[in-house]
């Protein structure tokens, strides 16, 4: 460390006499007759060359304290003198009586403590009697204006010890400003009387003050960032900052009324040790703050990123092979704060844990046998063992983190303490032991667990026994402007990520969570998130060095080899998934399959884009965008598909223009492009994915019939046995039921049918149907008689319920014996689900097929009210299996109670038809097969 | 002056800033952003859930050039960021009243 070179006593006694002798120089010639202007003249000139000797000693080497403390000494003259003056002058004119009695001047705050930054606020407690107020306002307002003209800045108070006691009462941060104060100038027997009331309101109060103490920091956390490794931390603010050691004296006062470390150290509070380590972190701290302020020459907190650089040079952190200077000194600068957050948690814990030994009914509670000597005790894990309990068993160690674990609680302090002592033991050979590297994959093995106890494991040093690579990227900084943590900070981050995605619910990337609960073994794709960034801080490449190091790493945890294989090749790859998406040209087919060939199997897929989404969480806030989830998304999709060969449809958008561009060439030359473009957009997307776009073509030119007629309809024969017949009209309520009804009526069978309905309001309706007496494509000298009563139909002319009656009683007995075998299989099912679509509910309905059973069910449908959006009805044999879309009378999804009475009124209406088939003696039919394709058909059906 | 804003596919963005480079336009201003145009975004399954993809990932450039280097502008985005397919984006050709260098308050081309 180049910081603590430097004589650390230049600001020692010898450098305080001179101020004083300085001063007795200077400032003599304030006397009382002196102008006001003067006197301030005065003070700034003495304080111009005191800053200037204090900024030379801290670039010289000064310990930051000293300098503090140096600077807190040189305003006490100051701030004396004008006081001197202020009154003398009173005085002199008559106004004051009997000089400064009855009131007193007390440096509070960090002014209180003596320890004061280049540019800091100076908080005075001007304490007065409660007498001969009016005159005090003028000696207080005098004063302000002789040191404001100086050029500090005065932060003033104005209060009587009665004030200061009950405005303490509800303002934390006065209380706090109070627990250190001393007298400047003034009445000692006020300042002594203020000390006692406090000192006796404190006794009374311990419980409130710890909780208010506790709220204040939880506060500042919330706002200045409650992690130690921010890219710009607040020197004061932040967590690790100053104010946590002043936190941890205010609850050690709040308690038991100790006001310094010392007092702390003294009263067994904090071991010699602790009290050395977090002085020295306080101490290199403070120097980087009075740098702040010198180097800005104004109050400044921030440790920029502009700035870090400079401050390196200053400190003679030289730049070395792999890390920038400004990178070393904030790892020094992590390694300080860390200490002084955790020296300030651990006097916390201890201070409120002290509370539980009055109450020790609490003690033992939830206590499991099993877990002995570990008990959890007011949230947290409590050990109870002998201090060498982990030295004889090592791998108790694990058994204390799985318990923290699996009760989400942390350790409590005592347990803290023997697991860091007894971590040296942790060596090359337990490191590498079958039984730890079992324990930890344990650790690892709970899906959405597995950061929380790896940053506790972090927190206590663990890790970086057992990967000491990942001691090598601890509070390691990446200035890049673009990674906002250390890497291990980042690293810990992104295990989180995945937790949270994990244990998070809702519609909200739910794909990316399907993914992971698909992933075969959490532990590899933990492990390899641990390790993605292991490379770094070695030099350039470190995807190259990381896959290194993961391989090392996967030897000595004792991965089995293919699973060892994985682990590295997703460290080697980890960020070619964002590159591809966001670089290359997706719809190359050889850029896809060479990239499945990279990852080599699903599973890595998988992990490698989880891996992705949570590396580029834990970059930052706002690195993560809709925009790079949809292009990686995009890739993984396309990958998938290429590797498995699923979801053969494609979707994607390229192929979607591919085919709109087929049906503008299909077109007519007298139907505009536009009228393409318009009506894919009324139609959903599904409606082209099916549709074939010579199909779409001529519906386009139906509707322009539509408009003129009201009606179109098209023959389009395919195969020998069936005939397509597509009918276009403005949709209406029940129109599906009626064209079924009417074709049923005329002894027609529909085979599979496709609805699909305009936003515009024009429905178009595509069959696919055959004569039902001869099986057989319709005759085409039937069509004409179709037609027409199909169009009676669609203008409601018909009285379809009655032809269907009428064509049911003549026709069908004959037609039953066929389709009994299917009754065993407990059908008709009827489903209602508002999952699968985001806008309509979907109704499947699995029957035995029978003539009308489509118009059985659209008639249904209509009288519950129901509009159809889009349907699909298919024949399998002699299943039906046929799909709708449906919504409400106002467009929305149906209520819960309506899908009851929808699943209760069809399969009434269907099981009353096998009512009446079941009555001939039926056989059973080994239909299982069948069943099972026809259900994986409902789930490929494209929504 | 006018402003040239042009809407392209991402993985295209080295080849636009490269030709724009080659017709000395020097300084851009780049976006992620997303939208939808006769490309429409689309709707796709994933184990029996759907999800919309409505927004296309686009990347947006904005440059401000002197009138007279329109057409080369215009010109070298067309050449690089196309693919002929749908979906290569569009680009947009705005006037622009003046430009201010907050800096040193210079006005118009100079401050380009």
């Amino acid at each position: 460390m180049g910081t603590e070179s430097g004589s650390r006593s230049s600001l020692g006694k010898s450098y305080r006499e001179k101020v004083l002798a300085r001063a007795a120089s200077r400032l003599t010639t304030a006397s009382a007759d002196t102008d006001p202007a003067e006197v301030s003249r005065i003070l700034r000139g003495f304080l111009k060359i005191e800053d200037h000797r204090l900024r030379m000693n801290h670039y010289l080497g000064a310990s930051g304290c000293e300098t503090a403390a140096a600077r807190s000494f040189v305003i006490d003259i100051v701030v004396q003198h004008a006081f001197r003056h202020a009154t003398e002058t009173r005085d002199s004119n008559g106004s004051v009586d009997g000089g400064p009695n009855g009131c007193a001047l007390l440096a509070v705050g960090g002014y209180g403590r003596a320890e004061l930054a280049p540019y800091s606020d100076v908080d005075l407690l001007f304490l007065y009697s409660g007498q001969r107020l009016s005159q005090m306002k003028v000696v207080l307002t005098d004063l302000l204006r002789l040191l404001w003209d100086a050029g500090l800045s005065v932060s003033p108070s104005f209060r009587t010890v009665g004030d200061c006691v009950t405005t303490a009462l509800d303002d934390a941060q006065l209380q706090t400003a109070m627990v250190n104060t001393r007298l400047l100038a003034g009445d000692k027997g006020l300042h002594n009387s203020l000390q006692d009331a406090l000192e006796k309101d404190r006794r009374r109060r311990v419980g409130p003050f710890l909780t208010a103490i506790q709220r204040e920091r939880d506060a500042r956390y919330a706002r200045f960032g409650g992690a130690v490794c921010l890219q710009e931390p607040n020197i004061k603010e932040t967590a690790g900052g100053l104010r946590d050691f002043q936190t941890a004296l205010w609850l050690a006062h709040a308690r038991h009324g100790y006001k310094t470390l010392d007092e702390l150290r003294a009263h067994n509070l904090v071991s010699e040790s602790e009290a050395r380590r977090a002085l020295r972190a306080y101490d290199f701290i403070w120097r980087m703050r009075h740098s702040a302020h010198f180097s800005r020459r104004r109050k400044n907190e921030l440790l920029s990123l502009d700035m870090q650089p400079q401050l390196a040079e200053q400190f003679g952190y030289k730049p070395g092979a792999h890390l920038l200077g400004s990178e070393k000194l904030m790892r020094d600068y992590y390694r300080h704060a860390r200490e002084l957050h955790q020296f300030s948690e651990a006097v916390a814990a201890r201070v409120t844990d002290d509370e539980s030994r009055t109450s020790r009914l609490w003690r033992k509670q939830a206590t499991d046998a099993a877990s002995e000597p570990f008990s959890i005790t007011r949230g947290r894990l409590r050990f109870d063992g002998p201090p060498d309990f982990f030295d004889k068993k090592p791998l108790a160690v694990f058994n204390a983190f799985a318990l923290g674990q699996a009760a989400r609680v942390p350790f409590d302090y005592r347990l803290r303490e023997v697991l860091s002592r007894s971590l040296r033991a942790i060596g090359p050979a337990s490191r590498s032991s079958v039984e730890v590297s079992n324990a930890f994959f344990k650790l690892l093995r709970r899906r959405g667990r597995a950061g929380y106890v790896l940053r506790s494991m972090h927190d206590q040093g663990l890790l970086a026994r057992l990967i000491p690579e990942f001691g090598h990227i601890s509070l390691l900084v990446q200035h890049d402007l673009y990674h906002h943590f250390t890497v291990d900070e980042h690293t810990l981050r992104a295990v989180e990520t995945l937790d949270q995605l994990h244990n998070s619910e809702g519609k909200a990337r739910a794909n990316l969570r399907a993914v992971l609960e698909q992933v075969e073994d959490p532990t590899l794709l933990y492990l390899a998130l641990l390790l993605h960034d292991i490379g770094k801080g070695r030099g350039r490449g470190h995807i190259a060095r990381g896959a290194k190091l993961a391989e090392r790493v996967c030897r000595r945890l004792r991965l089995k080899e293919d699973a060892a294989q994985k682990v590295v090749l997703l460290v080697k790859q980890h960020v070619t998934m964002s590159h591809l998406a966001q670089r290359r040209d997706l719809n190359e087919p050889q850029l896809i399959s060479d990239f499945a060939a990279a990852v080599e199997s699903l599973d890595v897929l998988n992990m490698l884009l989880l891996l992705t989404y949570a590396d580029l969480n834990a970059v930052g806030p706002g690195v993560w965008t809709d925009w790079k989830a949809t292009l990686l998304w995009d890739l993984y999709r396309r990958t998938r598909m290429q590797m498995t060969g699923e979801d053969a449809v494609t979707d994607d958008g390229a192929e979607l223009a591919r085919l709109k561009e087929q049906i503008a060439g299909a077109l007519t030359p007298a139907v505009p492009f536009s009228a393409a473009e318009r009506h894919l957009a009324l139609l959903p997307d599904r409606y082209l994915r099916i549709t074939a776009p010579a199909a779409a073509a001529m519906h386009i030119e139906m509707i322009e019939k539509v408009r003129t007629e009201g009606y179109a309809c098209r023959w389009v024969r395919h195969q020998s046995n069936a005939v397509e017949l597509t009918v276009s009209a403005p949709d209406r309520h029940a129109l599906f039921a009626d064209l079924a009804g009417t074709l049923a009526a005329h002894g027609v069978e529909i085979l599979s049918a496709e609805l699909n309905t305009r936003e515009d309001g024009i429905a178009i309706d595509s069959f696919i149907l055959r004569q039902a007496s001869t099986r057989q494509a319709i005759e085409e000298h039937r069509y004409q008689v179709i037609e027409q009563a199909l169009r009676r139909a669609v203008a409601g002319e018909l009285d379809v319920a009655a032809l269907v009656e009428r064509w049911t009683t003549r026709n069908a007995p004959r037609k039953r014996s066929r389709v009994i075998t299917a009754r065993r299989r407990n059908l008709p099912q009827v489903i209602c689900d508002n999952e699968t679509s985001t806008s309509s509910t979907v109704i499947e309905v699995h029957a035995i097929d029978e003539p009308g059973l489509a118009y059985k069910i659209a008639s249904v449908l209509a009288e519950l009210g129901l509009e159809i959006v889009c349907a699909r009805i298919a024949t399998e044999r002699s299943d039906a299996l046929d799909v709708f879309y449906v919504t409400d009378g106002d467009g929305l999804k149906l209520s819960d109670e309506l899908m009851v009475s929808v699943e209760g009124a069809l399969s009434n209406q269907l099981a009353r038809v096998k009512t009446i088939i079941a009555k001939p003696k039926s056989q059973p039919m080994p239909g299982r097969r069948l069943d099972e394709k026809n259900r994986s058909d409902y789930q490929a059906l494209p929504s | 002056m006018k402003k040239i804003e042009a809407i392209i596919r991402p993985y295209l963005l080295d080849a636009v800033r490269t030709a724009l480079q080659e017709v000395d336009v020097h300084g851009m201003t780049i976006s992620e952003v997303q939208g939808y145009g006769r490309q429409r975004g689309h709707t796709e399954t994933y184990r029996g859930a759907e999800y919309q993809i409505e927004f296309v990932p686009k990347i947006k450039i904005e440059v401000i050039i002197p009138d007279d280097i329109e057409d080369f502008v215009v010109n070298a985005i067309l050449r690089s960021g196309h693919t002929g397919k749908f979906g290569d984006g569009k680009i947009f050709v705005i006037p622009i009243d003046d430009v201010i260098r907050i800096r040193t308050e210079e006005r118009g081309e100079v401050a380009l």
